[in-house]
């Protein structure tokens, strides 16, 4: 999928996911390997969670959330089914159980809604992002704590609570990194790099280039 | 649906308080085999609304001998009660019918076994 080909742009889930579409998902022989076995229910998010109170340990939701964000129809308004998912998430879930929802925000502002719409109805947590530098294996999960009855978070999450988190983690398979690290050479956009380019450019024969000055690789000062 | 999932299914509809349990009108019911595991079973006990269990259990006609009061020490052992537990909670299945709002009466089917839970727009 290109840029600027998101689902949630297209058209509502019940319509982007046709026949066609859900095949995809039914026949794809690693979904049904690690499909687990349950009941279905057929239901929007945006309506809150049919659950009863404090029913479960844990929560987890795949590629689901982002599509709150959009309003498809006009009655939809974004901000109040977030708010009613997450309320009623946080309802039937038991003090202390946690919930990883991974989702694809269209934008850093986006992402940022869906943080605070959880932390408003009391989860503690954040958006944890896998893979940072990487553009195709990125992935975002707003990882979310109920917290227990007397107001404390569960175990260790005193760290990073309410902080976007991002974490480290490289991509196993970086492959080629581009130029980055090598040693002799100096990094890309210094003084000494840019009088290298300039020199290389030179020597093979452009004229037009601008000579080496004190004011080099120098930023600009900022007007006001 | 089995009746592990009703037992935890309650009416979402937006400001009512009588939400618990959703009751359910069949109008066809299955029986689908499910591996045995006492360990999930008395794991599970604690989280299962009795009440509402039993109720479910009648509807489905599923309920065989299974006590108004079972006592978690005694009947956790009991390889009769597990067994009939075992068979009610999730080999017993809702194929078609409705499940009905306690306090709206609203109706939400229940087609191969999916329940559609959606709601319209006044009362979500």
């Amino acid at each position: 999928m290109g840029k600027g080909e998101r689902p949630e742009h297209q058209a509502p889930p019940e319509i982007f996911y046709s026949e066609t579409e859900a095949a995809k998902y039914t026949s794809n022989s690693r979904i049904m390997q690690i499909q687990a076995e349950g009941d279905l229910a057929l239901h929007d998010l945006g309506h809150g969670l049919p659950f009863r109170p404090g029913t479960f340990d844990g929560a987890i939701s795949i590629s689901a959330v982002q599509w709150l964000c959009n309003a498809d129809k006009r009655c939809n308004e974004p901000r109040k089914r977030l708010k009613r998912f997450f309320e009623t998430l946080y309802a039937c879930l038991n003090r202390g159980a946690r919930a990883v929802l991974q989702v694809y925000p269209d934008s850093p502002a986006q992402a940022e809604m869906m943080v605070a719409a959880a932390m408003k109805v009391g989860f503690s947590g954040g958006l944890v992002v896998d893979y940072p530098h990487s553009t195709r294996a990125k992935k975002f999960f707003l990882v979310l704590m109920a917290k227990g009855l007397d107001g404390q978070d569960p175990e260790d999450s005193d760290e990073g609570a309410q902080h976007v988190k991002v974490s480290g983690r490289e991509r196993k398979h970086a492959g080629k990194r581009k130029h980055a690290g090598k040693p002799g050479k100096a990094p890309t956009g210094s003084k000494e790099w840019i009088v290298h380019k300039k020199d290389t450019m030179r020597k093979r024969g452009y004229t037009e280039i601008p000579r080496d000055t004190k004011y080099t690789g120098r930023k600009r000062k900022k007007t006001v | 649906m089995k009746l592990l999932t009703h037992n935890m299914l309650a009416c979402h509809i937006k400001g009512i308080t009588n939400n618990y349990p959703l009751l359910i009108e069949a109008t066809k019911i299955e029986t689908r085999d499910a591996d045995f595991n006492p360990d999930f079973l008395r794991h599970i006990f604690p989280r299962i609304q009795w009440p509402a269990f039993l109720q479910g259990a009648e509807t489905l006609g599923c309920r065989g001998s299974l006590p108004d009061d079972p006592v978690p020490e005694g009947s956790l052992e009991d390889e009769t009660f597990l067994k009939q537990f075992h068979h009610a909670l999730l080999e017993v299945v809702l194929e078609e019918g409705f499940l009905i709002c306690p306090e709206t009466q609203r109706r939400f089917p229940v087609c191969k076994g999916i329940p559609n839970l959606l709601l319209n727009e006044d009362e979500c």
